[in-house]
């Protein structure tokens, strides 16, 4: 029997290391699949997806102010048109006040003459300056307005697909994340309920060790009492002699010492057996529980992540980050388109500004040329018309040339913006693109970790669920207590052989009937069971110390028997108890009269007490 | 085409004026130069840059860079897309004796939230590392003060252990 504890024992704790390792691995697989890192996986996946969705409506944002500016750039180009034609108009005059001046400076001297054509060429190639520079300036506006226009309407549909992508892009990475996540959590939640049952199933290994332990000191007592037993009937044996000279009584007592050591083995016996039940009811619990954490496996590894979910998202994230390359290309080429307009734009404000400062100019010669002129009212008349027609271009060239400049510094600004988003927008991209690689490796790491966690606690728990099976099939306890109990009737049966010889009642003597009601009283199962919770509470380790004995003597210390030691009468060899059957004879045990009875043992009550006393340590 | 130089504007550095809980006893430098107003996506980019910029320079690790990024990447965004007005970031440098660190103000006067703290106290929001939640993870003190109404103040704190010169 020993050997079975021993067995169970080593079966238990093996359960236990096992249950302990699968622990282990729940608490790992859920705290990977919870996302209780900082850095967890699906977390760092979807963060990287925001930043790179904010990155992507940056440059929408960008596109937008793009195409803002760019509605806003034709207009002003078309009012610069306008006023092109305005100042053309408003110039018109000066051509045919030209060849008024040289038709009047024919007539007058040679000296005045040549001032005043050198006055008209000077005028005329002004006009034609003014003329040329502006319509040049205006074509390269409108050519420039043409390119941009082209590029935005193409920047303009490649958004319209670019918006329709990333947003699918971004629903269809969400949704993968989403199911990866959630997969993590039903594997983290499979973990945490497999973790529960096992604790569950721990809680049964606890009991069972209780049970085991119980079982440990009833297996003790019941071989000490065994040992008690057999060194009785030797006592017994070589006292039988003169037992059966002494007289009834002292056989009498020793029956009926015996009947009681008999029910007391009885009796712990059935506790043996009610902890032999509870250890395999334990056993069975466990190996249901542990076959429902089994499943519980099962169904984590049922949650087993869909491979492919992860490169969905992996590649919804390299996706965004191509229409963000996308973007940030695009961005140059819009400044690359910007930058002569911009120039354009800065040169004609210059030019338009120099050419209104010419005009003013000639029509200021021209006044003080007709001043000095010997008849010079005609020529008095037309310079005072170059001066209105300056006078009213000049303010108009003046209002373009401003025009020119805050288109200038709209198209400037707008290029400055650009040119940041653009230094941003590849930062960002450059960091989201390390951050994907590094976000790929970990959601690699997490693919593959979890179905191996998953796969190893699977085998554990199989593994687990086999073991319990070999400790429950080691459990032989009710074959072996059936088999000690035999011992103990075939023991009684010799008591009885021994103690009835001549056909003795069961009657004795007051002092007999005494000690033997206080050796019952003593040598209960009550007894019993206080001194296994003393034991289990206080530590075998303290009996001992409280004992002085070494557990496996403890019994071995009792005395004998009491009838061994009383050795007051002695039955004659060859004298036997007439046969009655063993139901009989327990059940009259239970009415020994109280009355007391005469006899020899009276004599030595001691060591009968301290026989109950005994016992009552285990 | 040359790419040039990212120009952040210059904008009001006075100090922010929403209250500010102490949670430690430190000297605190703001920094020039880096109080930002967000009212768009380009300026949650923006503060993403300055924010990975100072902790360059303070040497934190890359990995701390990108969560500190990612953190006031969703406290930013928030301000685009639910205070229903503008807000402000402002960064500043922390040190003590023992370590020198970043924190982080975030203000918006907008529409403000009801019981801010469900918000840290659900671990179950924010699983996949959205908003609140997913920022207050990221940082080693994470503060948020808000009232239906009344805006919303977010503070955050990472510090690094040994001091830098």
């Amino acid at each position: 029997m020993e050997t079975e504890f021993l067995a169970t024992g080593d079966g238990l704790s093996h359960l236990a290391r096992r249950l302990a390792n699968i622990q282990q691995e729940c608490r790992s697989l859920s705290d990977l699949a919870m996302g209780q890192t900082q850095d967890a996986a699906v977390q760092f996946a979807f963060q990287l997806l925001k930043k790179a969705e904010d990155l992507v409506l940056a440059s929408y944002d960008q596109y937008d102010h793009l195409f803002a500016t760019f509605g806003e750039l034709q207009q002003r180009i078309a009012l610069l048109s306008k006023q092109h034609e305005e100042i053309m108009r408003v110039l018109l005059p000066l051509n045919f006040i030209t060849m008024s001046l040289r038709i009047e400076a024919s007539r007058q001297p040679a000296e005045a003459q040549a001032v005043f054509v050198s006055l008209a060429i000077d005028l005329n190639r002004t006009v034609n300056e003014v003329r040329a520079t502006l319509e040049q300036q205006i074509a390269g506006f409108h050519a420039g307005e043409l390119i941009i226009q082209a590029l935005v309407q193409e920047i303009s549909a490649s958004i319209q697909r670019h918006r329709l992508e990333v947003t699918t892009a971004l629903v269809t990475s969400r949704n993968h994340l989403r199911a990866f996540g959630d997969a993590l959590c039903n594997a983290g939640a499979g973990a945490t309920e497999l973790s529960q049952l096992n604790h569950a199933v721990t809680k049964h290994i606890g009991g069972i060790v209780m049970a085991q332990q119980c079982q440990d000191i009833t297996r003790q007592k019941i071989e000490h009492v065994g040992e008690a037993m057999d060194e009785i009937r030797n006592q017994l044996d070589d006292s039988r002699p003169a037992a059966m000279e002494s007289g009834l009584g002292t056989r009498q007592f020793v029956l009926h010492a015996g009947q009681i050591q008999l029910e007391q083995v009885q009796g712990v016996f059935d506790e043996l057996n009610r902890a032999a039940d509870s250890v395999k009811a334990g056993i069975q619990g466990l190996r249901s529980d542990s076959g429902t954490a089994s499943d519980a496996a099962v169904k984590v590894g049922s949650t087993a992540l869909d491979e492919t979910v992860a490169n969905l998202c992996q590649n919804g994230i390299s996706g965004i980050l191509a229409i963000i390359d996308q973007a940030v290309l695009r961005i140059a080429e819009i400044l690359a388109a910007f930058e002569p307009l911009q120039a354009a734009f800065i040169n004609c404000t210059t030019k338009a500004t120099s050419l209104a400062g010419d005009v003013r100019l000639a029509a200021l010669n021209a006044q003080v040329f007709a001043i000095h002129a010997a008849d010079g009212a005609t020529l008095e008349v037309l310079a005072g018309r170059v001066r209105a027609v300056s006078d009213d271009a000049i303010p108009r060239v003046g209002q373009m040339g401003a025009e020119l400049y805050q288109t200038a510094q709209m198209v400037n600004n707008l290029g400055q913006q650009l040119a940041d988003f653009q230094a941003l927008g590849k930062v960002e991209r450059d960091i989201l693109t390390d951050e994907s690689v590094l976000s790929k490796e970990k959601l690699a790491q997490l693919e593959g970790a979890i179905p191996l966690m998953v796969e190893r606690i699977s085998c554990q728990q199989v593994a687990f669920a086999q073991s319990v099976d070999a400790v429950l099939a080691k459990v032989q306890f009710p074959t072996t207590v059936a088999e000690t109990r035999s011992r103990s009737l075939e023991f009684f049966e010799y008591l009885v052989t021994w103690g009835g010889a001549d056909g003795a009642g069961l009657a004795m003597d007051a002092a007999a009937s005494g000690n033997i009601d206080r050796l019952r009283a003593n040598y209960t199962m009550e007894s019993e069971r206080q001194a296994h919770a003393a034991v289990l509470l206080t530590g075998l380790p303290l009996v001992r110390a409280a004992t002085g004995l070494p557990s496996s003597n403890l019994l071995n210390d009792v005395p004998s028997a009491p009838a061994a030691d009383s050795g007051a009468e002695v039955f004659s060899a060859g004298e036997s108890m007439p046969e009655q059957p063993m139901s009989e004879i327990l059940s009259a045990s239970t009415t020994i009269p109280s009355t007391p009875q005469p006899t020899s043992v009276a004599e030595e009550p001691a060591e009968e007490v301290a026989l109950g006393a005994n016992v009552e340590l285990f | 085409m040359t790419t040039p130089a990212l120009v952040i504007p210059p904008v009001d550095t006075s100090p922010p004026t929403a209250a500010v809980p102490e949670t430690t006893n430190y000297n605190i430098v703001w920094v020039e130069q880096a109080r930002l107003p967000i009212a768009k996506t380009q300026d949650v980019l923006l503060a993403r840059f300055v924010t990975r910029d100072q902790a360059t320079e303070l040497g934190f690790e890359p990995a701390v860079l990108t969560r500190l990024a990612t953190a006031i990447s969703e406290i930013t965004r928030n301000v685009v897309q639910h205070a229903g007005c503008s807000g402000i970031f402002q960064i500043g440098r922390v040190s003590n004796a023992e370590r020198v660190g970043l924190r982080i103000i975030v203000s918006d006067k907008g529409k403000g939230i009801e019981r801010p703290e469900r918000f840290i106290e659900d671990a179950k929001l924010g699983l996949l590392g959205t908003g609140l939640p997913g920022a207050r993870r990221l940082v080693d003190h994470f503060h948020i003060q808000s009232a239906p109404g009344t805006g919303t103040t977010v503070t955050m704190e990472v510090w690094k252990t040994e001091a830098t010169a």
